[in-house]
């Protein structure tokens, strides 16, 4: 299978889009780091994915970026190498901007935004080296185009467009590769840890993301998307893919509609 | 489109000291619109404040914007001087050059507290009067890099990137009120923008770049500015030949990412 062998390092593993694709990768035969702040929770994923003891459970907190050199090690001592960092933790929003404390804004981009660039930064000296690698950002549809209630959430990916699109610009000649996957309404927890205006989560569902794709079906549009090369990558339903466009080729249409748009 | 479209508007004015937001003073100034400037440098907001029309009619105001206890106090200042705020100009940044391998992450979050938070946290602090008084536009001054990435700018496009996705959401928030939100991206223009950008270890560059000098003259930037900002437009480019790599992004995104790989980037 397309990652058999390969050393695929998933941040957030422990629920969600990152726990459906652990067990997708571990299925066509990767070795995977699996990270998240809980060990218990990335035990058992590690448990329920094929070949367990194949996999390494890896404790990490994308706001503590002192301890990632640490964790970069103990990944080269097991496995010499990442081959595929899917850098897709992240915390969401659930909050006008006006209601929102700067410090709840400053939170969505030191974990979503800067976590996410100092863990790349710190696996990239050992991609370099080999001169191969695959770094891949889950962001959002979110990261293309700002709805209501997410001003926060929607700026920490649109950064992680700006800084992987350049990213990728400046790597092309050493044979790394960027990849930059939007998901759009997923069934995962994301909503029920969301921060709201005064940085406590938002401890429910949204009916929107009940109505959502299921993780295992977004796992393996990913990794399609990825076998055939694509830099960036919207995984949603129709819908929502509509939206990038609308944005994109008539944003003053985009902008009538988003305003109204049923966003929670 | 009125020529004075800020005549008697009360204008604050961030990054005031140099630059596009020289510029702007000048060009706000010759309308009739009353200024606050602010900047880091009080001796250079009053050499700018002198050369505006009308000089008494403007207030300097010197200010960090990245030092948010002082923030409160500012904006309680320019409110009681300007008795209501008219638009707030989001205007100061700080730009980068460097491959992000090299550079340290203490200089993205530099130029994510400038560029990024410090907008941010000004218009939180200016909303809830534009929106007591029924009126008001917060301009952000953003760049090229708010809508492409580009070799050697790879933490500045992230916060240029952020500043689009927080105030196209606030936007769309602020519906239907009557406050606008407007984001403006300028390309290269000739301004000393890159005498302070920051290198991989933090330091500025100090001298100029080839194709700053040789970009799009600041005063056309800033006259172009106040015609798309009387237009009521929420999003344009301002510059040379370069913001067409805006279009090409939005209308060929794999041949631009094809073609910014072999830009000759200073």
């Amino acid at each position: 299978m397309d990652h058999q062998g390969k050393v695929v390092w998933i941040t957030g593993a422990s629920s969600g889009i990152g726990e459906a694709l652990a067990y997708a990768l571990a299925g066509q035969g990767a070795q995977l780091v699996l990270s998240a702040r809980r060990l218990d929770e990335l035990e058992r994923v590690r448990l329920a994915c094929r070949n367990p003891e194949a996999h390494l459970s890896l404790p990490l907190d994308l706001a503590d970026a002192d301890s990632f050199p640490a964790r970069v090690a103990a990944v080269n001592e097991r496995f010499g190498r990442v081959d595929l960092l899917i850098n897709n933790a992240g915390i969401s929003q659930r909050s006008l901007a006006r209601d929102t404390l700067l410090a709840v804004d400053k939170q969505l981009m030191e974990v979503n935004y800067l976590g996410t660039i100092a863990l790349t930064k710190a696996v990239l000296p050992g991609m370099l080296a080999r001169q191969a690698g695959h770094v891949v950002a889950v962001t959002s549809l979110v990261g293309k185009f700002g709805t209501p209630m997410r001003s926060s959430y929607a700026a920490s990916k649109h950064a992680l467009h700006g800084f992987f699109d350049s990213l990728r610009a400046e790597l092309w000649r050493d044979g790394i590769r960027i990849s930059l996957v939007c998901p759009g309404f997923i069934r995962t927890n994301l909503t029920y840890h969301a921060l709201t205006g005064d940085g406590s989560p938002q401890n429910k569902m949204d009916f929107a993301q009940q109505q959502g794709m299921d993780p295992a079906e977004c796992a393996q549009r990913i990794l399609a998307g990825l076998a055939r090369g694509r830099d960036e990558l919207y995984v949603a339903q129709t819908r929502e893919k509509l939206a990038v466009y609308l944005k994109r080729f008539l944003p003053g249409v985009f902008a009538r509609v988003v305003r109204k748009a049923r966003v929670t | 489109m009125a020529v004075d479209a800020f005549a008697g508007k009360t204008v604050w004015l961030t990054g005031a000291s140099s630059g596009i937001g020289e510029a702007l003073a000048y060009a706000l100034a010759a309308q009739g619109a009353r200024l606050v400037l602010s900047a880091r440098r009080t001796a250079e907001l009053e050499r700018v404040r002198l050369a505006c029309a009308s000089p008494e009619q403007h207030l300097v105001l010197t200010l960090d914007v990245t030092d948010e206890a002082a923030l409160p106090d500012a904006v309680a200042r320019a409110e009681a001087w300007s008795g209501g705020l008219d638009c707030l100009i989001l205007n100061a940044g700080v730009a980068q050059r460097g491959e992000a391998r090299d550079t340290a992450l203490a200089v993205d979050r530099a130029l994510l507290a400038v560029n990024y938070y410090a907008p941010v946290a000004l218009s939180k602090l200016v909303l809830p009067g534009m929106l007591a008084r029924g009126h008001g536009r917060l301009v952000v001054i953003s760049s090229v890099m708010g809508k492409v990435g580009m070799p050697r700018r790879s933490g500045y496009a992230a916060a240029k990137h952020a500043l689009h996705g927080y105030f196209d959401s606030l936007r769309a928030e602020l519906w239907p009120s009557a406050i606008g939100v407007t984001l403006v991206c300028p390309g290269f223009i000739q301004t000393p923008l890159p005498m302070a950008a920051l290198q991989p270890d933090g330091k500025a560059q100090g001298r100029m770049d080839a194709w700053q000098r040789q970009g799009y003259p600041v005063a056309r930037c800033a006259r172009d500015i106040l015609r798309g900002l009387a237009r009521g437009r929420d999003e344009f480019c301002v510059g040379g030949k370069e913001t067409l790599a805006v279009w090409l992004a939005r209308f060929f995104p794999g041949l631009y990412r094809r073609m910014v790989t072999k830009v000759e980037v200073s």
